[in-house]
């Protein structure tokens, strides 16, 4: 078979230009990490990574709700938790005032403090989140819930729940209905504070103590409630965290390269490009014309 | 009885025949690098012997001719060449145009449109879980106008991609209409050249570049006549023929991949540069006809919820996106003017209650409903769907590219083996050539020596 000049000439050049494609093309997947053009080179892993990307920011969301939910839930858990050792003091103070020892002067001055619990009760009922929102408003939760008018404690909020989306259709109720609580409290608190101005031990003994521990139990429930959502807000996370960490991987798997082959490649890529140039610079030195004298 | 200057006429008839062959020889080699140029060769012929009588009749030779001039060629390999560079082109033209519409929707990365898709939903679902969050309903409104904006300027993109793919069309019918009168051109002066005995080697090598040049953009067919022009039929239409060129029809259907002429006949271009071309607009039409479907129901199925919402402001009935009573699809998907105009517009929730995330989750989780408009398929599918067909396309369009380069390499190397010049070979012919007319200057050297020994007798 004949070899003309031009023959000769495009497999020269064609054999450098493939080469040096390769060597490139092996280049830029050492320095990016990442395989070159994935979409053409293999549209299943593509369609892998557009997939999997799309579950990973997704479940990056989910974990970034949780922080509201931990919000909500933490903050609820420590208004509840002071609100409860309220109620603890005045059962502490019914306690000695139905004492026969105690005169009626300290039953006045234990009356004053049970004002005072009174404000704070009220002022832990409009305790409020990171964002402003009112813990124990329900879903109306940019106004105060409630409105001291003494002798009674008003809820003007709403008993729904506040939802945070942990996953995919998945929400979680993050807050605790307070509105009962805090009212019977109040309405709890004005009762030992007549019977201790009154002096009325047996009131004091037969209902106001009784109810108290009523309250008491009451918060310690909420906040054993509180205390399970936040341990499933962390359980969720947990769970996120690891998703996240499989999205992660997979993701990796379709689009990263492993770096060490990537060397191999490269290397053999430029002793190919390397050794075509060579042959080149050979073969364009041979003619009959340096032979001809 | 042959003349005393036989010898001398001998002679000089060499010398010019050997000096014809160092040209052609030189012609090749000024040629080594002329594409479409086919090497030449001389054929040699013996002259007519001239007859004596001497005791019989004697034949005595005349010297050398020369025959013919060809130039080498196989019109096979042009044949199986026209097919085979016609596929390269269209496989060649439609990779190029995937590419440049894969560029515009970035994926698979964090710029790309899937990915502005998931921050729109990831916003509703933060809406949703931090209603009270005034950033919340920042993000949801910056995220979806970032959606619109992608949707948006990607159909922009293609319909621009669009318009050049039109002009290349146009600029691709100049450029047949050009070639079919050069060739129509050339067809003129071998007809006369042949009519007059002429080889015109050269102006056959010009007429055969340019139909190759031809079918690199439409599909080609050649006759070849008996006057030495040809005629050519470019995707079915005939172009050149025997009253000269024709224009090339410019009523096209993408769709088709047809040409229609004046009087409504039909013309296929199923390979060539113009088959990318109609191909590559297939393509396109079939992306924006996807991001139309994209928008239209991103709108129906996030106003469908967000209607019934009472916003921040006591309002209800407002649209997230901007609709009109008919779908215009993607080409001004954008938010609605009350939303743009103020971000309190954005409801979370059907009651209006504030700590009310319901309406917003409703929004969120449109991320995994599968919808009826979409083929029961979800956004994120969809779109992950119609990336992976155009990644398909490529990779088999690519790789049907390569195969092809492998063929027309292939067929060139054959026609570089038949007509292709080897200045090696053309270096030992100009030796053989000059040493033949260096004997023929000797012989003529040497007649004339024994013609001036004979003319110095009789002067004695």
């Amino acid at each position: 078979m004949r070899i003309s000049s031009q023959q000769q000439y495009d497999r020269y050049t064609g054999d450098i230009r493939r080469a040096q494609l390769r060597y490139f093309e092996a280049q830029a997947e050492i320095t990016t990490g990442k395989r070159q053009d994935l979409l053409k080179n293999d549209p299943a892993a593509a369609s892998t990574v557009i997939r999997t990307s799309s579950l990973k920011t997704a479940t990056t969301q989910y974990d970034k709700n949780l922080r509201a939910a931990k919000d909500y839930i933490g903050n609820s858990e420590t208004a509840l938790q002071e609100t409860n050792g309220l109620m603890k003091k005045a059962y502490e103070l019914a306690m000695r005032g139905a004492n026969t020892s105690t005169d009626q002067n300290a039953r006045d001055a234990m009356a004053v403090e049970v004002d005072q619990l009174q404000k704070r009760l009220a002022e832990l009922g409009n305790a409020r989140g990171a964002s402003g929102q009112y813990l124990f408003a329900g879903q109306d939760n940019e106004t105060a819930p409630f409105t001291q008018t003494p002798p009674t404690l008003t809820f003007g909020g709403d008993n729904n729940a506040v939802r945070v989306e942990v996953g995919p259709n998945n929400a979680a109720t993050v807050n605790t209905q307070g509105s009962s609580q805090f009212t019977d409290a109040y309405a709890r608190l004005e009762t030992l504070k007549n019977s201790l101005r009154g002096g009325n031990l047996s009131a004091m003994s037969g209902q106001d103590i009784p109810a108290l521990q009523n309250s008491m139990n009451s918060f310690r429930v909420s906040i054993g409630e509180a205390g399970s959502r936040m341990a499933l807000v962390k359980e969720y996370e947990s769970q996120n965290q690891r998703r996240i960490d499989e999205f992660t991987t997979r993701i990796a798997d379709a689009e990263e390269v492993d770096i060490a082959e990537a060397m191999v490649r490269y290397q053999q890529a430029e002793t190919a490009y390397t050794a075509a140039m060579q042959v080149a610079g050979q073969g364009f030195k041979l003619s009959l014309m340096d032979f001809i004298r | 009885m042959p003349s005393p200057f036989h010898g001398l006429d001998l002679a000089s008839r060499a010398l010019r025949s050997f000096q014809r062959a160092m040209d052609v020889t030189g012609h090749n080699i000024a040629n080594v690098n002329t594409r479409g140029y086919s090497r030449q060769t001389v054929d040699f012929v013996q002259t007519d012997p001239t007859y004596f009588y001497n005791g019989g009749r004697q034949a005595l030779g005349t010297g050398v001719n020369i025959a013919s001039i060809n130039r080498i060629r196989d019109m096979f390999l042009d044949s199986r060449m026209f097919t085979a560079t016609g596929d390269q082109s269209r496989f060649g033209t439609l990779t190029a145009q995937l590419e440049r519409i894969q560029q515009v929707y970035q994926e698979p990365g964090p710029t790309g449109l899937g990915a502005s898709l998931d921050k729109f939903f990831n916003s509703w679902s933060g809406l949703a879980s931090n209603p009270n969050e005034p950033a919340m309903r920042l993000q949801v409104r910056q995220s979806a106008q970032l959606l619109a904006d992608r949707i948006r300027g990607s159909y922009a993109e293609m319909t621009g991609h669009e318009a050049d793919l039109n002009t290349s069309v146009t600029t691709l019918f100049d450029r047949v209409d050009t070639l079919t009168k050069q060739i129509d051109t050339l067809n003129k002066e071998i007809r006369t050249q042949s009519a007059l005995g002429a080889v015109p080697n050269d102006l056959l090598d010009q007429r055969d570049l340019a139909i190759e040049s031809l079918g690199n953009l439409v599909p080609v067919t050649t006759v070849q006549l008996s006057d030495g022009s040809v005629n050519v039929t470019a995707a079915g239409y005939q172009t050149n023929d025997q009253s000269g060129a024709n224009p090339i029809p410019r009523t096209f259907s993408a769709a088709n991949q047809t040409l229609t002429d004046a009087s409504g006949n039909v013309y296929h271009a199923r390979s060539g540069e113009l088959a990318g071309l109609f191909q590559s607009l297939q393509q396109i039409q079939t992306s924006k006809t996807s991001l139309d479907t994209l928008a239209n129901n991103l709108r129906t199925s996030t106003n469908a919820l967000h209607l019934v919402g009472t916003n921040p402001n006591g309002t209800t009935g407002v649209q997230f996106f901007g609709e009109a009573a008919v779908q215009t699809g993607a080409i001004d998907f954008d938010l609605s003017a009350a939303v743009k105009a103020d971000v309190r517009n954005i409801s979370n929730s059907a009651t209006g209650a504030p700590g009310d995330g319901a309406l917003a989750l409703q929004l969120s989780q449109l991320r995994s409903t599968s919808v009826v408009g979409l083929g029961n398929k979800t956004f994120s599918q969809f779109h992950a769907d119609r990336m992976a067909a155009l990644g398909n396309d490529r990779a088999y369009f690519g790789s049907a590219l390569d195969t092809q380069m492998a063929v027309v390499d292939q067929i060139e190397n054959q026609r570089q083996a038949v007509s292709g010049v080897s200045l090696d070979d053309e270096m030992a012919n100009l030796m053989r050539f000059q040493r033949s007319y260096q004997a023929a200057a000797k012989l003529v050297t040497m007649f004339d020596q024994s013609i001036q020994d004979l003319l110095g007798m009789l002067n004695r």
